[in-house]
């Protein structure tokens, strides 16, 4: 069954981290994602290092959020894609948030073709349309070897918490998240 | 015994030109043999016929006749894409045909009782596709090429000489049939011969003395017996399809109008194959004698004259043509339609030709380069992007060695809170962000670019990377991870060639 989910959070909580371990899952199966990338912000080397097959991902990268939504709806009018991940940017638009239509459109889309539609924003953008929320925020970030001769980046230690979810109404649940380097 | 059946339009320049310009149907229309005033009227419509126009008139007089009347130059583009149509249809039901010079198309049928009960049923089929490609076909079969040429005028509409009854059936038939050169007819109508019958009884060996070779060709014809055998012609791999306006088109929208109908009539033909068109070719002439040629290539074969449009209009929108437009020709590659296996241990994709359609959209309205599959660059550059054609095809993934890796990333449980690990990805600053840095006591300091800044918080590095000195365009970096004041991670680096610093991405 799709829908639209939302990963919301700042620069460096770890969303990002998130919305590949889901695509590196989808795509491990040998299911078809998308990845609609708004920022422009995909890194192969990265995106291969977290476990996606990147030989099934399609990879768009569309020149404004207009588009976005409508290269998002045309990838799930044709069918086959488990996962389209719609990637906002830091910041989205507010002209984003304001297109509830799209966005129901999109939901329904998703619904019919059984794709999950994951978002990844600075801000929450589909609103009532999306069937899961989720808030990613930064605990702290953690450098190994500080005030030695080499220290090295280890990762990021955040936290996951459930915003909205139509199909478990008021519940309130909470994730830790560690987005550690590969190193 | 052979059976050859031939499809024939009457007044083929003209049912050319209406098969792409479907608005002059029901008018008055004339084909000329050039644009000028004095070249003679070759093929008249019903309407201008029945105004008094008459094919051998010359412009200026058939323009004198109506001045309703429209009068459109012969075009050998078009009419070549009718005579292609034409042979498309026929090779629907046989894998041998003949285009003729004059237009006819002429094909095997033998052994056409596995595809339809009966000839005059196999018949009807192919006048039935002939009309949906915009040409009203006749359609002879007899047991020679030149009886099945007769048949097919002569019938009007569906002729059929039955197996061993040609001679008969040819025989009451006027002479003007075996088109006669006009000396011939002339001498021949002096003698009192009128009918086929009349010089099929006439020795050949006198009728070859007098009248020279070609006497002897129109006993051989009356007889209805062939010069030739019947020469199959390949299936084309490109079809086109053409059309010369009547003025020079300047905006986008009536071009837009003028390719839908050619893209229509190519998805036309290419559907009777079976095939798909793989790319486009688009040839236009501009004022002046210009030309413009361009060959757009589709991310996959696509069946879909809207896929087909999509690019073609994106690509006319990105770079117009410098001139206004008066003639436009395209062609279409055409591409088998790929069949997909399915997998027991793989979900479905989307059928490869709805994936096809939907690539081909994508890349109108992002770009070309904007779309396909993200793979690892040959290239020791961290920041080089590179794109590959994204297909459905994509190796065996086994079900087990799926859940196998998912079992890799299943989540380590604490008691109470769910813990989630998961690799750190790194979002890609493209380009790269100039930054301005600050350092204090020699360290670095404060980091500032578009968008971010802050003091650094952390700091872990430099790594030291350089490559391609091979090259006339070397690098020399050195990477740092800084965490800033402002909560990001980043990957900065110094541009030991150039001095300069740079941000190529944040660690998210």
């Amino acid at each position: 069954m799709g829908g639209v989910t939302e990963l919301v959070g700042p620069r460096s909580s770890g969303r990002t981290a998130v919305a590949y371990a889901v695509a590196a899952a989808v795509t491990a199966t040998g299911a078809l994602a998308a990845c609609v990338d708004l920022p422009d912000a995909l890194d192969a080397g990265h995106a291969q290092a977290a476990g996606i097959r990147l030989a099934n991902v399609l990879w768009v990268r569309p020149p404004d959020e207009r588009v976005a939504l409508r290269v998002a709806e045309q990838i799930l009018g044709a069918g086959g894609f488990r996962l389209v991940l719609i990637d906002l940017g830091e910041a989205p638009s507010p002209r984003v948030a304001g297109m509830p239509a799209v966005w129901m459109r999109l939901g329904r889309a998703a619904v019919r073709s059984g794709a999950i539609v994951v978002t990844v924003g600075g801000r929450r953008s589909a609103g009532a349309c999306a069937a899961l929320s989720l808030e990613i925020s930064r605990r702290q970030v953690s450098f190994s070897g500080e005030g030695g001769p080499c220290p090295l980046f280890e990762g990021i230690d955040g936290r996951i918490r459930l915003r909205r979810s139509r199909a478990l109404a008021g519940l309130a649940a909470d994730a830790r998240l560690f987005a550690a380097t590969a190193a | 015994m052979p059976r050859i059946g031939c499809l024939w339009v009457r007044g083929l320049e003209l049912a050319a030109l209406l098969r792409v310009d479907p608005e002059l149907r029901g008018r008055p229309v004339a084909v000329s043999m050039a644009s000028t005033s004095r070249s003679l009227v070759r093929t008249v419509s019903p309407e201008a016929e029945a105004l008094g126009v008459c094919p051998g008139m010359t412009v200026a007089q058939a323009r004198l006749v109506s001045d309703d009347l429209r009068v459109r130059p012969f075009h050998a583009g078009a009419f070549e894409a009718a005579v292609g149509a034409l042979g498309d249809v026929a090779r629907t039901v046989s894998a041998r045909v003949e285009p003729a010079a004059d237009g006819a198309v002429l094909f095997d049928c033998a052994g056409s009782g596995v595809l339809c009960a009966s000839e005059p049923e196999l018949a009807t089929v192919l006048g039935g596709r002939a009309e949906r490609q915009g040409l009203p076909a006749w359609i002879g079969i007899a047991d020679s090429k030149q009886a099945a040429r007769i048949a097919a005028r002569e019938g009007g509409g569906v002729g059929i000489f039955l197996p061993g009854q040609t001679r008969a059936r040819l025989a009451p038939l006027p002479l003007a049939l075996l088109d006669p050169e006009a000396a011939q007819a002339a001498t021949l109508a002096s003698w009192g011969v009128r009918t086929i019958g009349d010089v099929a009884a006439l020795p050949a060996g006198a009728l070859a003395h007098r009248l020279g070779p070609a006497g002897a060709r129109l006993v051989r014809a009356a007889h209805g017996e062939d010069d030739a055998p019947l020469v199959g012609q390949p299936v084309p791999e490109t079809f086109v399809e053409a059309i010369r306006l009547d003025y020079g088109i300047e905006r986008l929208e009536p071009l837009v109008f003028v390719l839908r109908r050619l893209i229509d009539c190519l998805a036309g033909r290419l559907a009777l194959h079976g095939l798909a068109c793989a790319a486009v070719e688009l040839r236009l002439e501009l004022e002046g004698g210009d030309g413009y040629l361009r060959r757009l290539p589709l991310a996959a074969p696509t069946v879909e004259s809207r896929t087909m449009l999509t690019v073609v209009r994106a690509h006319l929108e990105h770079a117009p043509p410098p001139a206004p437009v008066e003639g436009v020709a395209l062609a279409a590659t055409a591409a088998r339609v790929r069949s997909v296996q399915l997998d027991f241990f793989r979900p479905n994709g989307p059928p490869p030709m709805a994936l096809a359609a939907t690539i081909a959209r994508l890349a109108a309205l992002c770009g070309a380069d904007r779309v396909g599959a993200p793979h690892d660059a040959a290239s020791h550059r961290p920041d080089v992007v590179a794109l590959a054609p994204f297909t459905a095809d994509h190796g065996d993934v086994s079900a087990r060695a799926a859940a196998g890796l998912c079992r890799e990333r299943a989540a380590p449980s604490a008691a109470g809170v769910t813990a989630i690990v998961a690799p750190v990805a790194l979002r890609a600053f493209r380009p790269p962000a100039r930054l301005e840095v600050f350092r204090n006591a020699g360290r670095l300091d404060y980091v500032r670019g578009p968008g971010f800044g802050g003091r650094v918080v952390h700091l872990a590095g430099p790594w030291r990377l350089s490559g391609e000195w091979w090259t006339a365009d070397p690098f020399a970096r050195e990477y740092y991870d800084v965490e800033l004041s402002d909560g990001g991670v980043y990957r900065i680096y110094h541009d030991v060639r150039c001095g300069r610093w740079l941000a190529d991405g944040v660690y998210d």
